[in-house]
């Protein structure tokens, strides 16, 4: 028996749609995909608000809960509004509101997280105990208490999301800190003191930045759907300022015979939430590729 | 008892070839292996990291790790021949059972030593709860703990290296088998512990009879406990024989060359590495795959055809059949 | 063993002070004078007084405190306006529907998680593996009140065989009621937990002790759930006790999407008419709730594994 050629063990017999998915997601065709349906939505909704293109507050009581067609994809609602108009108009409000809200604590956080990591000590422990409190009350229960605080309406959502978030970013960047304190202080040490400083802001914030920022967008995902659960319950986005959470709300009501004004706006939404996880996915991968990750 | 029937090989690996998913082509992790061995004599399997006699031996088990797979020969445990892991597995416990690197790893860090005992016994073997109890104590009294009775009730993160290694050992041979697996079983463990532990090894073989396989990277391991050795290289069996034979007279270059990487107590030479890296299991050149390290390489080297080479005593069709002690000291100078 | 739960305890006793605490500062978050806030500019300003009295936001705030404080250790939280009674009352009337309605979830999502990770543990990076992480991407961007929506607009209204709405009375009554819900609350989590338990089920199989456990002759399926499986739920149920709170939020929409009578709708309810004494007794005693559970998860954890007691 000769040497033997190569034989295709069994592993290689899926050689078809699974291999090729595998590849496939190496190659970031799920970033791709996801960031090509965000900026169509996002960018929709942009022309919408900036030029006034279509219809989204405009009333037409004579063809009111229609069934989706051509002309209306969503069907129309209780008072014959265009409930796809609506939906991607919403996208720039709730894309927009979780972006701030999930950005400002990346910064709070990162600068927190990063000195309580460096300085240690007392100051890690009082930073460390303040968000043990935030983390310890359930989400929805913080963020309605600051509304109540503040009442119905976008200052409310955006104290209570930005105060929820601070801890998350918190955490994530102190974690990292301390392991990069481990390896950057040994360097450091035999340079002159003040260099450390500087050996920090060269690797060490790059490599923070890049994790607070894979957290960052399924952070987006998760204070869009926060904000949606508040304008659902009547606290967060006030009438008659499209929002999917208040859309799906409105369609409540009539859920048994027009189960299309609540039903198919909550499918863009995870459409669009789906996008987002896929970016940011894809994101880490990249990040990680490019040698960014320190492990 | 006929003689005949007296040399039934314990275990008989014939032509066994494990895969790796590659990035082109599968990786050859054990191709085309073969060796025997007897009831009551210990067989070493020596190598560099990578050169396949961990895949080997996991293979001669049924146990070898995912993506890796089993894809050609057999196993032949006490005459009853095997060609799939499923096969093996209905070997395991009460034929066949093996021995890891690390015996910290090795044991459930969630159970007691008592509890790992029982569910072997229990499970494996139908003891009663009572009687299990009882042989447990005896089993880690057998491989020398001292204390066994109390040492039920702990868990194995409070017991030393050498002393969870004795415990693995302990559940090995509970079900009695025929043939001991040992894949590096010193390695982890410190000079003095490795040498009790050899020992212990020993002293289970000359009482039950059972055959032995070592797996290591150590001559000295080999030069002290075994009666037989093969040399791997590149998933291939490169040299065969008594350890005797094999350490004292090596004949394959690679041999040649382990043989003097060994520090020595005496003598004159100091040890000498052998050059170069080991091979990329990727992408073995054709024939021979030690010939881009072997200072005694020839063009022909290129056309040697392993499969038929592996099975013989040494794989080096142009080897020098030396026995003198010079070659031991002979300059292998890179190419 | 009770020297672990005695240090753990004296861990939780300052986060407990610290949901205190947290519970006195959201109501000085208010823009201006809360009874004023909450009674409108036409109430009078006796009855505005009075509101602030109940609310003890009078006087010097270390006063206020320590006040309060003595009254969360009593479990008490001064009077309802809008439910007419006290806070403690209005809160421990409603307690069993969310308890019952997060027990039910929870119970379900386990059921769920249990089998799906092991199966696709086993079967690692091949398709069912993918198509649950892809299940999981997509259960993750789901609204949690549409969710709701959906099922109840499938299984309750089209099909009809489950009450969307409304509680039941009697046990039985509660389950039905309560299962929509529970179902809902268990869509939203169990992803999560899937993927933890398919993480450590997969380093547990991976782990040395499972490949010597094979070498001794013990079946697949004993090593499986043995070894494997008995490793790997002890990060699971750390997992657990720090989703407790997601839970909890979960519960307070589906409340009101179902609309249940329990402490989520009454929340809710309480934000929207600013019962600002009963959104700082549910904050409290939710978040006490949740110190509590995440504490036994801890001592759950040191049972099972006996290198963390000491």
């Amino acid at each position: 028996m000769s040497v033997a050629a190569p034989v295709p063990a069994e592993g290689y017999r899926h050689r078809g749609v699974l291999a090729w998915t595998r590849r496939a997601a190496g190659t970031g065709v799920g970033f791709q995909l996801g960031a090509a349906i965000l900026c169509l939505a996002i960018g929709a909704s942009a022309a919408m608000h900036v030029t006034g293109l279509g219809n989204p507050y405009g009333q037409n009581l004579a063809n009111t809960l229609a069934a989706p067609s051509w002309a209306h994809p969503f069907g129309t609602d209780e008072v014959g509004r265009d409930v796809f108009q609506r939906t991607v108009y919403a996208t720039l409000l709730d894309v927009q509101i979780g972006a701030i809200t999930a950005g400002i604590p990346l910064c709070f956080g990162l600068v927190l997280g990063a000195a309580a990591g460096y300085f240690g000590r007392w100051f890690d422990a009082v930073v460390m105990r303040l968000c043990d409190l935030i983390l310890a009350v359930p989400l929805m229960v913080l963020v309605l208490a600051i509304v109540a605080a503040y009442g119905p309406g976008l200052s409310g959502v955006y104290v209570g999301l930005v105060v929820k978030g601070v801890p998350y970013y918190v955490r994530l960047t102190r974690s990292e800190m301390l392991g990069l304190r481990e390896r950057q202080f040994m360097l450091a040490a035999q340079t002159l003191g003040f260099r450390t400083r500087r050996v920090l802001a060269r690797h060490a914030l790059p490599h923070l930045v890049a994790t607070c920022l894979v957290f960052f967008v399924s952070d987006v995902v998760g204070n869009i759907l926060v904000l949606a659960a508040l304008s659902y319950l009547g606290l967060g986005v006030q009438p008659p300022t499209p929002e999917w959470g208040a859309i799906i709300a409105e369609g409540q009501v009539n859920l048994l015979t027009a189960w299309w004004v609540t039903t198919l706006p909550g499918v863009f939404v995870v459409v669009i939430g789906v996008a987002m996880s896929l970016t940011g996915e894809g994101l880490a991968g990249r990040l990680r590729l490019r040698g960014w990750g320190m492990r | 008892m006929s003689v005949e029937a007296e040399r039934v090989a314990a275990l008989a690996v014939d032509d066994l070839r494990v895969e790796f998913p590659g990035d082109a082509a599968p990786v050859v992790a054990a191709n085309g292996v073969s060796f025997a061995v007897e009831p009551g004599r210990t067989l070493g399997i020596v190598g560099e990291s990578g050169c396949g006699k961990s895949a080997t031996i996991r293979a001669a088990c049924g146990l070898v790790p995912s993506p890796g797979r089993h894809v050609g020969g057999t196993v032949t445990v006490e005459g009853r021949t095997c060609s799939t892991p499923d096969e093996l597995a209905e070997l395991r416990g009460r034929t066949l059972a093996m021995i890891f690197q690390d015996p910290g790893s090795s044991l459930n860090p969630v159970m007691t030593i008592g509890q790992h005992l029982r569910e072997v016994l229990e499970v494996v073997l139908g003891h009663s709860r009572r009687s299990a109890r009882a042989e447990a104590v005896a089993l880690l009294d057998h491989v020398g703990i001292p204390s066994p009775a109390s040492r039920l009730s702990h868990y194995p993160h409070e017991l030393s290296g050498g002393m969870r290694q004795r415990v693995m050992i302990a559940l090995a041979v509970a079900a009695r088998a025929r043939v001991l697996l040992a894949d590096e079983p010193t390695t982890a463990l410190d000079v003095t512990t490795q040498e009790q532990i050899l020992q212990l090894l020993k002293r289970l073989q000359r009482e039950t009879g059972m055959a032995l396989v070592l797996v290591t990277h150590d001559l000295g391991v080999v030069e002290e406990v075994c009666d037989d050795v093969i040399v791997m290289y590149a998933g291939y069996v490169v040299e065969r024989g008594t350890a005797d034979a094999v350490t004292l007279a090596p004949r394959h270059p690679y041999t040649r060359g382990l043989v003097a990487a060994m520090p020595r107590l005496f003598g004159r030479e100091l040890p000498r590495a052998i050059p170069g890296q080991p091979p990329d299991m990727d992408g073995l050149p054709p024939g021979c795959p030690f010939a881009p390290r072997c200072a005694s390489a020839l063009p022909d080297c290129l056309a040697v055809d392993m499969a038929r080479e592996s099975v013989t005593d040494c794989a080096c069709p142009f080897a020098a059949d030396s026995t003198s002690p010079a070659s031991r000291g002979e300059m292998i100078a890179p190419r | 063993m009770a020297k672990y739960v005695l240090v753990r305890v004296g861990q939780a006793v300052p986060t407990m002070i610290g949901v205190a605490i947290v519970g006195f500062f959201l109501v000085h978050l208010v823009p201006g004078d809360p009874g004023r806030i909450a009674l409108g500019p036409r109430a009078s300003e006796i009855a505005v007084r009075a509101f602030d009295d109940n609310l003890g936001v009078n006087g010097p705030i270390g006063q206020q405190f320590v006040r309060f404080l003595s009254g969360v250790t009593h479990l008490q939280f001064g009077q309802s306006f809008t439910q007419h009674e006290s806070v403690s009352a209005a809160i421990a009337s409603r307690i069993a529907p969310t308890a019952l309605l997060i027990g039910y979830g929870f119970l379900i999502a386990v059921a769920v998680t249990v089998p799906v990770s092991l199966f696709v543990a086993v079967r690692r990076d091949r398709a069912a593996d993918h198509a649950v992480r892809a299940i999981g991407m997509v259960c993750y961007a789901m609204p949690v009140f549409w969710l709701g929506l959906l099922l109840s607009l499938v299984f309750g209204l089209q099909l009809g065989v489950l009450p969307t709405s409304g509680y039941a009375s009697g046990l039985s009554g509660a389950l039905k009621s309560l299962t929509l819900p529970a179902v809902t609350l268990a869509l939203i989590t169990a992803p999560l937990f899937i993927r933890t338990l398919r993480a450590s089920v997969i380093g547990a199989l991976d782990a040395g002790y499972v490949e010597a456990a094979r070498s001794r002759g013990l079946s697949e399926r004993r090593v499986l759930y043995r070894h494997a499986l008995r490793n790997a739920s002890i990060p699971f149920v750390t997992l657990v006790g720090l989703t407790v709170g997601a839970l909890v939020s979960g519960a307070v929409v589906i409340e009101n999407v179902f609309a249940l009578p329990g402490l989520g709708s009454l929340l809710v309810s309480a934000v929207t008419s600013r019962d600002f004494a009963l959104v700082q007794g549910l904050v409290v005693l939710l978040g006490l709730c949740v110190v509590v559970i995440n504490l036994l998860a801890d001592v759950l954890c040191a049972v099972l594994d006996p290198r963390i007691r000491p």
